[in-house]
């Protein structure tokens, strides 16, 4: 029987092979699993704590709650309790947490060890950062040049403003610039209505939406208030229902879900909506009651100077024929018609436009046409209309009267030219700053406090920019990732997290009914950064004089709840997610109920702070008065106060026909470039958002998430376009514009014009965490840094030559 | 049957490989050994880091390891198969074939059956196929049917090699102590032999249709899902004829080469590749009208997810390896095996080796198109095997001739005693045979 | 038993991809390398899948999110060898992980490609790993994943009903992706439910469901756009 054996032991042999090579040790070392997050977490009971507080990924500032195991966040969603974003957000914000623990971020203030730009930095304390700041500034306002200190702010918190001016007022500074990219339609709106504030949409009762490159559904506004809005109007079981039209060069994602799209030729977005007016007039559409007894200007011009006289309804007439606005635009005329018809049959049009056509050459000639547009068919003070801003009623100090030297130093010119010489017409100006800052014009600065803002990757002409910053005395950066800006500074202070950090949003522009975000800290900050308000109190008080008293004592924390006992002293409006719905409590107030809430202001804080967010349902009830200024009666079609006041400062005449002539005149001249043939449109994704939440993997993933693209920018072909260059999809392309040139990779879709050619913002970051430096391409390299007199605001228009990168 | 004596002093060219070792032995096996330790480091490295150093991607998530799954079970039809049908049609002219025939079958079975397994993202949870092992799912009926497969193979190779292995003992030359273990007690005795025929012919029959159910139940891999291309009721048919197809030309190629490495140029003579060549000629005009008839009936129906998969094939990116599986499978085997002029050695080989390249194009072709074309609007992907896939396929088709080089170092590559039975026996019984079919005399014998 | 089920309206949806980011975000779904990501392997247990038609200007992007449809006659477990994908009682096709041998023969079956795959070891940036959901386990390399329906938060939800003394009400239980939709374009509930919105949206004449032809009974249905009111 020894076969047997032997057959015995092969058999044993081989299965303990088996055995042997499946066991757990050595399979377990092969296919580790990541460590689980608990494992992370403190070993706790796991007990689940939900906070309320707002996603500050963009302006919009969309209710969160995030949610906390045994103290450590790990997850969130939206806030359905919100009156603005309902339960929604956008992709940027579910990388909240990850932002919040970034592994570059920065953990203490931080000094230059080295010449700029260099990128050695030693770790510092709080008082030594902020002693670095105040001494240049104690002395400067010594010597009577208090002005020499400027802060470049993001803008989009208006306590946070409020704090900035106080502070810089009573200093005696006149120069806060704000990086606002609402300011053309700002302006035009000041220039019609004589209010720096301009109106909100009442999207939700609206029931004909035209956008001029406004990407309601995208980026621009409130992009998720205006989602949940035309979800709403759009619901299979609604009571109401809506269209919408699109305007614009590009087939955005906004365009693709309009009933009626529209292409014109990059930049022509006026004109269009000039001969949209001339269908109004044709067909007798146009509101005449309202131009008649709200308008100036429509049938003559008061007091025009030179040729005609004409009123703005003849001058539509001979001057913007349809045959015209067909051949400048690009638009068959049957589809201006169509279009005109569709807006003035519905009984509540209304038209938008966005930073996409507004950010041209001639973006204050497009507002002041789309707000002609909407003045043609009685669009202002009605439902389903332009309605007052909301605004919160919070409780603010009064505002003090500044002393001598801070009156002496206010009347200076600002730093960013605005409202002087070259800018006469303009309140904040970042790229008149820019263009300022190497010459050191009007005066050196001695301070410059960057937050929020990154000018060198955000901004045309990013290098000259950082070239002029060496001009500064002091540059600080206050910001969580050290970025570009951050890299040339003299100072980093580390930031808070929005999760780290109090704050109040009253509504971003554009909402038309009051409301109040909380913001509240879900956790202590994990390192050693603090909220902005607290470094700004502390900074005032380092500066001493009348600029530490007028911050108030304590923390910013400490001071908010005095603010929110204004919402609880207005005694209207309900804390959302209460037992009255909004609605309900509004309805109530109409008729002379008040429903019942919290009884004393600290109650109400506990509550506040409970739900997230206070709201004061829309009134029924709206008038075109509460849009126009204190001093106007009516709505300006003609900008003759704005003619004038610039012929005033620059001292030179301007044409009658400026504004709508050189719309015209930079259409015509847009052909003829045969170097540089394409149009370059730029456009914004809900995850990079321009650059600024480009920092976490999520997003950088999801870049291009709708063109199967991670992880790097891309550049938008059209088929035909591509053919003629024998260009493929996945090719690698180079752009060159006069300004600049760039790779990327090419994407070949019908959604842009044979002649244009788009890339998004927010990649090519050369210093961003080790997540985003390197990844993809900054458009904006292409784009020459070029002011518009009318608004201050940089030009973003450029054109291109696209050729093939070899293989 | 009458018995006959094997006789170990006769046809020493059949016992010199074994007994004599030269340098060509060893440096083959040297290359062979080493293209396949750069395969196993290759495995070892996807092991470490995952199955994202191949080519796969969502949608195309097999690859060449299912390719060549498909290609080495296929081969390893023939084998067995051609054995077996030869032995139970009793064709005289299979005798210095079969051996080599079943020793393909055992080592490409071996070597298919570890593809899937090279596959796996979790190769250390194999067990689970067992353990937790659902038959609803066509894989478990390929582990079922390729282990019976194997098992059936396994041993009808070493039946028939017991009498030779008793040879090669008695001649005493090499290695006594390990044939006589493997020649399990055998003594030639009559009992022995009549267990041993009856064995044989049992198994002959036994593996006919396991093998068939093998590349029926691979296709049902495949026909099981609803990916547009896969879907064929035809799909079962289809592969067994491309597995005999393919394995024959596999069994061509081995056959030439040992025959010239060997010089057994008395053995395998002219007649034998001509008889077998009518056969593979046979194969590829049956695998042509298989595949006619499965495109044309997939272009005639037009249903629109089947037509993109489909003119994605003849058409589009994959035409070029389309047309070459074509030209590989159908036109040159028919060209030079239809005439007896082009029927010869040369012609054959020529023939064997497209038909390899053609029929692993066919897998090939048969795979990733339609995990290429999903339903839904995926964005395109291109499937490009890396050099890991690249590495395995090579490693595997090197193991494969190693297996089969050592198989010859230890054994006779064509059946001794089977030859030697036919020389004995071969003639009497055939004559015997024919006698039998031959109309019966017209003077009555209706009694006697 | 619920039925389970959930309706996207793709009139409403703007291709936004809260959804996308929402999924991935509560399921700890690894981010892989640009490298990876450019060979095709991104894992997205949601993801949008993008048509254009036309010429400009007269484009038309149909964005449908894309999730596995929690058949009623799965065509992947059908053939799943280990039974590692299975149907289980809430009607839910479910996916365990430990068990998963990774042939991906559910992957090649799924005729929705909704499958992922790890083809490498999950690398999550150390300072990044605090921000996992606990609620949902950790896969490893070389297994096969996908959309569950947030089945964990099935679970949180019964337990909370369970605490609170009462049944299970469809309020308790949504996926992330349908309460991070902006557009309110997702609807999730239970399609046996005659009151439920999910249910009541199946049965518009609207609705549709991917693939209906191959029999596979897909508890996700889309309301196709509706022709523009102008």
């Amino acid at each position: 029987m020894s076969a047997l054996s032997r057959r015995e032991f092969l058999t044993t042999l081989g299965a303990a092979g088996v055995v042997a090579a499946s066991s757990g040790w050595f399979t377990r070392r092969l296919f580790a699993m990541a460590e689980e997050g608990t494992l992370r977490a403190p070993r706790g009971p796991g007990v689940e704590r939900w906070v309320p507080t707002l996603c500050r990924m963009c302006p919009a500032g969309c209710g969160l709650r995030v949610r906390l195991v045994d103290g450590l966040p790990v997850g969130l969603e939206g806030d359905r309790t919100n009156p603005l974003s309902a339960g929604g957000l956008c992709p940027a914000g579910f990388a909240g947490l990850q932002e919040l623990v970034h592994p570059d971020r920065v953990r203490t203030p931080l000094r230059r060890d080295g010449p700029r730009g260099s990128g050695r930095w030693t770790p510092v304390s709080w008082d030594e950062a902020l002693e670095q700041i105040a001494a240049p500034l104690r002395a400067s306002r010594a010597e009577g040049r208090p002005q020499a200190f400027a802060v470049l702010e993001r803008g989009d918190s208006p306590l946070t403003l409020y704090w900035l001016e106080r502070v810089l007022r009573a200093h005696g500074s006149p120069n806060l610039v704000v990086d606002a990219t609402g300011e053309p339609w700002r302006s035009a709106w000041a220039t019609v209505a004589g209010t720096a504030r301009p109106p909100a949409p009442d999207l939700a009762n609206a029931d004909f939406v035209l956008s001029f490159g406004h990407e309601s559904l995208e980026t621009d506004g409130h992009p998720v208030w205006q989602t949940k809005t035309w979800g709403r109007l759009r619901a299979p079981i609604a009571a109401r229902q809506a269209s919408a039209a699109y305007v614009g060069p590009r087939m955005s994602p906004t365009a693709n879900h309009a009933d009626l799209k529209v292409a014109v030729r990059p930049g022509t977005e006026a004109i269009m909506a000039l001969g949209l007016v001339h269908v109004l007039i044709l067909e007798d559409l146009a509101d005449r009651s309202f131009l008649d007894r709200l308008t100036r200007g429509y049938h003559d011009r008061p007091g025009g100077s030179g040729a005609g006289g004409d009123g703005f309804e003849a001058y539509v007439r001979s001057r913007f024929g349809l045959e015209e606005v067909s051949r400048l635009t690009g638009a068959p005329v049957s589809e201006i018609f169509r279009l005109g018809r569709a807006f003035g049959t519905s009984r509540r049009p209304l038209a938008l436009a966005g930073p996409g056509a507004l950010s041209g050459e001639i973006g204050f000639a497009t507002a002041m046409a789309v707000i002609a547009l909407n003045l043609a068919v009685g669009a202002m003070g009605r439902t389903g209309g332009y309605v007052a801003s909301g605004g919160a009623p919070l409780d603010l100090p009064p505002p003090e009267e500044p002393d001598q030297v801070a009156r002496r130093g206010l009347s200076s010119a600002r730093v960013d030219g605005a409202g002087w010489a070259t800018l006469p017409l303009v309140r904040q100006s970042p790229a008149g700053l820019a263009a300022n800052l190497a010459a050191r014009r009007p005066y050196p600065l001695e301070v410059l406090l960057v937050h929020g803002v990154n000018p060198v990757h955000e901004w045309p002409g990013g290098k000259t920019i950082e070239e002029a910053l060496a001009a500064v005395g002091l540059v600080a950066v206050v910001g969580a990732v050290a970025d570009e800006t951050a890299r040339v500074a003299d100072l980093i202070l580390p930031e808070a997290s929005f999760l780290e950090a109090w704050q109040i949003l009253p509504p971003a522009t554009g909402i038309p009914f009051d409301y109040a975000g909380l913001q509240q800290p879900v956790l202590e900050p994990i390192y050693q950064s603090r909220a902005f308000e607290d470094m700004w109190f502390d900074l005032a008080r380092r500066i001493g004089g009348p600029a530490a008293a007028a911050v108030p004592a304590g923390s910013y924390a400490d001071w908010l709840p005095s603010a929110a006992a204004g919402l609880h002293r207005a005694g209207r409006g309900t804390i959302a997610g209460g037992p009255f719905h909004a609605r309900v409590a509004g309805f109530m107030e109409e008729r002379g109920w008040k429903a019942p809430g919290p009884q004393t202001a600290e109650a109400f804080w506990e509550e506040f702070r409970r739900s997230g967010s206070w709201v004061d349902a829309p009134r029924g009830e709206h008038s075109p008065a509460e849009l126009l200024g204190d001093r106007a009666e009516r709505f300006d079609l003609w900008p003759e106060r704005l003619l004038a006041d610039a012929r005033k400062l620059t001292g030179t005449p301007v044409a009658d026909d400026a504004l709508y002539g050189g719309a015209r005149a930079a259409a015509a001249g847009a052909a003829g470039h045969s170097d540089h043939p394409l149009h370059l449109l730029l456009f914004d994704t809900s995850t990079l958002w321009a650059g600024r939440t480009a920092l976490t993997p999520v997003l950088l993933e999801m870049s291009g998430f709708r063109e199967d693209i991670g992880w790097d920018s891309w550049v938008e072909i059209h088929p035909e376009t591509a053919r003629r260059g024998r260009i493929q999809a996945g090719d690698r392309v180079r752009l060159e514009s006069p300004a600049g040139s760039l790779i990327a990779r090419a994407r070949i879709t019908p959604v842009v014009p044979p002649d244009a050619v788009a890339m998004p913002r927010g990649l090519g970051h050369r210093h961003f965490g080790r997540f985003a430096t390197g990844v993809g391409v900054n458009p904006l390299a292409l784009v020459a840094p070029a002011l518009d007199r009318w608004t201050g605001n940089a030009i973003l228009e450029t054109r291109v030559r696209l050729t093939r990168m070899p293989a | 049957m009458r018995r006959f004596e094997p006789d170990s002093t006769r046809d020493e060219t059949l016992f010199r490989p074994i007994e004599q070792t030269g340098a060509r032995f060893y440096l083959t096996v040297s290359v062979l050994v080493a293209i396949i330790l750069f395969a196993l480091v290759m495995y070892t490295r996807q092991v470490v880091l995952g199955l994202r150093v191949t080519g796969m991607m969502q949608p195309v998530t097999w690859g060449f390891y299912i390719v060549n799954f498909v290609f080495f079970i296929g081969i390893s039809h023939a084998g067995t198969l051609i054995s077996a049908i030869l032995r139970l049609t009793q064709a005289e002219w299979r005798r210095p074939i079969t051996r080599m025939a079943e020793v393909i079958t055992a080592i490409v079975l071996a070597i298919g059956a570890l593809h899937p397994i090279l596959d796996l993202g979790r190769p250390d949870r194999v067990m689970n196929v067992f353990l937790f092992g659902r038959l609803q799912s066509p894989l478990l009926w390929d582990v079922t049917s390729i282990s019976a497969y194997f098992a059936a193979s396994t041993v009808y190779l070493f039946l028939p090699l017991i009498p030779d292995i008793a040879l090669i003992r008695e001649r005493g030359k090499k290695h006594r102590w390990l044939y006589t273990f493997m020649s399990w007690g055998w003594q030639g005795t009559p009992e022995q032999w009549k267990v041993l025929t009856r064995a044989i012919n049992i198994m002959m029959i036994v593996v006919v249709p396991i093998a068939v159910s093998v590349h029926t139940v691979i296709s049902y891999i495949f026909a099981m899902t609803l990916q547009s291309g896969w879907h064929s009721t035809i799909f079962g048919p289809y592969f067994v004829v491309g597995a005999i197809f393919s394995g024959i030309a596999a069994l061509f190629v081995a056959m030439i080469a040992f025959r010239s490495a060997f010089r057994l140029q008395a053995y395998l003579k002219l007649v034998h590749f001509q008889q077998l060549a009518k056969l593979l000629l046979a194969m590829s005009i049956l695998w042509t009208y298989f595949t006619f008839g499965e495109y044309l009936t997939g272009y005639y129906g037009g249903e629109p997810e089947e037509m993109k998969t489909l003119l994605y094939k003849v058409a589009g990116r994959y035409a070029p390896l389309f047309w070459t599986m074509v030209v590989c499978n159908f036109v040159v085997p028919v060209v030079l095996l239809s005439s007896r002029r082009l029927r010869t050695i040369p012609g054959i080989l020529v023939s064997s080796i497209t038909v390899l390249i053609g029929m692993w194009l066919e897998r090939l072709i048969i795979v990733v198109p339609s995990l290429e074309n999903p339903r839904m609007p995926f964005p395109g992907r291109i499937y490009i095997p890396s050099l890991t896939e690249i590495s395995l396929f090579t490693g595997a088709l090197a193991l494969f001739a190693l297996g089969f080089v050592l198989f010859s170092k230890f054994f006779p590559i064509v059946s001794v005693w089977e030859v030697q039975e036919g020389r004995a026996l071969g003639k009497e019984e055939t004559v015997e045979r024919v006698e039998s079919y031959l109309p019966d005399d017209e003077v009555s014998h209706a009694g006697a | 038993m619920a039925r389970w089920g959930m309706v996207i309206d793709l009139d409403r949806c703007t291709g936004c991809g809260a959804c996308v980011a929402a999924c991935k975000v509560e399921n700890n779904v690894q981010v892989v390398s640009p490298a990876e990501g450019e060979r095709g392997r991104r894992m997205h247990w949601l993801r949008l899948l993008v048509e254009a038609r036309g010429e400009y200007p007269h484009v038309e992007v149909r964005i449908a999110p894309n999730l596995c449809m929690m058949c009623e006659n799965p065509p992947c477990t059908k053939v799943c060898p280990v039974h590692a994908t299975y149907r289980g009682e809430d009607g839910l096709v479910g996916q365990i992980y430990p068990r998963c041998i990774g042939c991906r023969y559910c992957m090649a079956a799924c005729p929705y490609s909704v499958k992922a795959f790890n083809w490498g070891s999950p690398e999550w940036p150390e300072a990044l790993l605090s921000t996992l959901n606990p609620d949902v386990s950790m896969r490893p390399k070389g297994v096969v994943e996908k959309c569950t329906f947030c089945y964990h938060r099935l679970q949180l939800g019964r337990e909370k009903a369970r605490a609170e003394g009462r049944p299970l009400r469809e309020s308790d239980y949504q996926p992330a992706c349908v309460h991070s939709c902006p557009a309110d374009a997702m609807t999730f509930g239970d399609l046996d439910d005659a009151l439920s919105p999910a249910a009541q949206l199946s049965r518009s004449t609207r609705a549709t469901r991917a693939l209906e032809h191959l029999g596979t009974e897909p508890r996700v249905f889309y309301l196709e756009k509706r022709d523009a009111p102008l």
